[in-house]
């Protein structure tokens, strides 16, 4: 009998602080963590681990995060991947952008850790419950 | 004599009174039979009686049972009720306890992240950087400045700043009565007016080493989606008041021994 498979979750964050706290929150959940430190990586990331979300940082440089998530909308391997844009500015037109982008949720900084594994818990099970 | 009594008188009488003697005796055996059946209804119909009544008892019975199996279902479902109540209450309990639980997770998990990140390097730079991180990620500021101590005349200066413009930098309030009460008193001075600007920061942070402020940590306004200052942000604060002057320190000494090092080879 097959081990059931950990969910994959990509971490995207330039701030080396930010992206070590979301791994402390998310490390006590069942989930796989992969990381990248800008929009690029996450992009390359993206298509070569292939996670089942992304948590995805908006300021960052070489690409921001609504352009990373406007790119991983535009390919078929990650257009269904679910993203959950992490956000300094929760103003509604930033949050509007993101989800004309294709964004499935967002949270906001600093970082609350219930927040955060209930909506990461939440997008997972949708992807599960389309997939089905 | 006339013609009727000449026709009794034709008449026998003892056909006559045979006749109504054989009459009678059927009227007789008539009664009897219809008295017979009757006895026979009146006992079908005593049987009748004592089966309905036997069948009534039987039915009390049986509503008796039923009220009791009634009363007992009743009961049970009270009792259910009442545990169900119970196991709610509880329920609630741990659900705030994994709250609770949760939120003790996150403010250890901050600090822990804090901590490390200041302390993870020697590089003075990146411990500016980890600190302005640490204030923009874990507290939620994009508006604040840093001040350190120079060596020779003891005046703050700036060394890092994040979101202030040169002229809200000029004006920024190392007057105000936080920024005084947090270095003469070394302790997290909080703004008069909660982030009025940046000449009336929100708090001000000394940083400490053993009994010295070296430095002062600004922060003008919080981000607009944060609605005020959290237990957390206190205990960030502190930490940072005793870790990042430490931070700091240990950097400056590392970059003076390199220097040494340098110098000497």
């Amino acid at each position: 009998m097959g081990s059931i498979r950990k969910k994959k979750i990509l971490l995207v964050d330039d701030s080396g602080t930010a992206l070590m706290m979301e791994k402390m929150i998310l490390s006590r959940e069942p989930y796989e963590l992969v990381t990248a430190a800008d929009g690029e990586e996450a992009v390359e990331k993206a298509l070569r681990e292939r996670p089942d979300l992304i948590l995805l940082d908006v300021v960052m440089p070489k690409m921001n995060g609504f352009e990373v998530c406007a790119r991983l909308r535009q390919m078929d391997e990650t257009r269904e991947t679910p993203v959950i844009m992490v956000t300094t500015r929760g103003e509604a037109e930033n949050v509007q952008r993101g989800f004309e982008l294709g964004c499935t949720d967002y949270v906001t900084k600093p970082i609350d850790g219930l927040e955060l594994v209930t909506k990461v818990r939440n997008c997972l099970a949708q992807e599960v419950g389309s997939k089905s | 004599m006339t013609e009727r009594d000449g026709g009794a008188k034709g008449r026998d009488p003892g056909e006559y009174v045979g006749r109504v003697r054989d009459e009678t005796r059927s009227y007789i055996r008539d009664l009897l039979d219809e008295n017979e059946k009757l006895r026979h209804l009146g006992a079908s119909l005593e049987a009748e009686r004592c089966r309905l009544r036997e069948e009534k008892i039987s039915l009390q019975e049986q509503i008796l049972a039923l009220r009791e199996q009634l009363d007992r279902h009743d009961q049970l479902r009270l009792d259910l009720e009442r545990q169900m109540l119970i196991v709610e209450e509880s329920n609630r309990q741990f659900s705030d306890r994994y709250a609770d639980v949760e939120e003790q997770n996150n403010v250890l998990a901050n600090l822990y992240v804090a901590s490390y990140r200041l302390h993870s390097t020697p590089a003075r730079e990146q411990v500016l950087e980890a600190l302005k991180e640490i204030i923009v990620n874990l507290v939620g500021s994009e508006e604040f400045a840093l001040f350190e101590r120079g060596e020779g005349d003891g005046e703050l200066r700036l060394v890092g700043s994040c979101g202030l413009d040169p002229a809200s930098l000029a004006r920024i309030g190392l007057g105000s009565a936080a920024a005084v009460r947090a270095i003469e008193h070394s302790e997290v001075s909080i703004g008069a007016s909660a982030g009025g600007g940046a000449d009336d920061p929100l708090v001000c942070i000394p940083m400490r080493l053993e009994d010295r402020v070296t430095g002062l940590i600004v922060i003008v306004r919080l981000l607009p989606h944060k609605r005020g200052l959290e237990p957390l942000d206190f205990e960030l604060f502190e930490l940072l008041a005793s870790h990042a002057a430490m931070a700091l320190y240990a950097s400056g000494l590392h970059g003076r021994v390199e220097t040494g090092v340098e110098a000497s080879s």
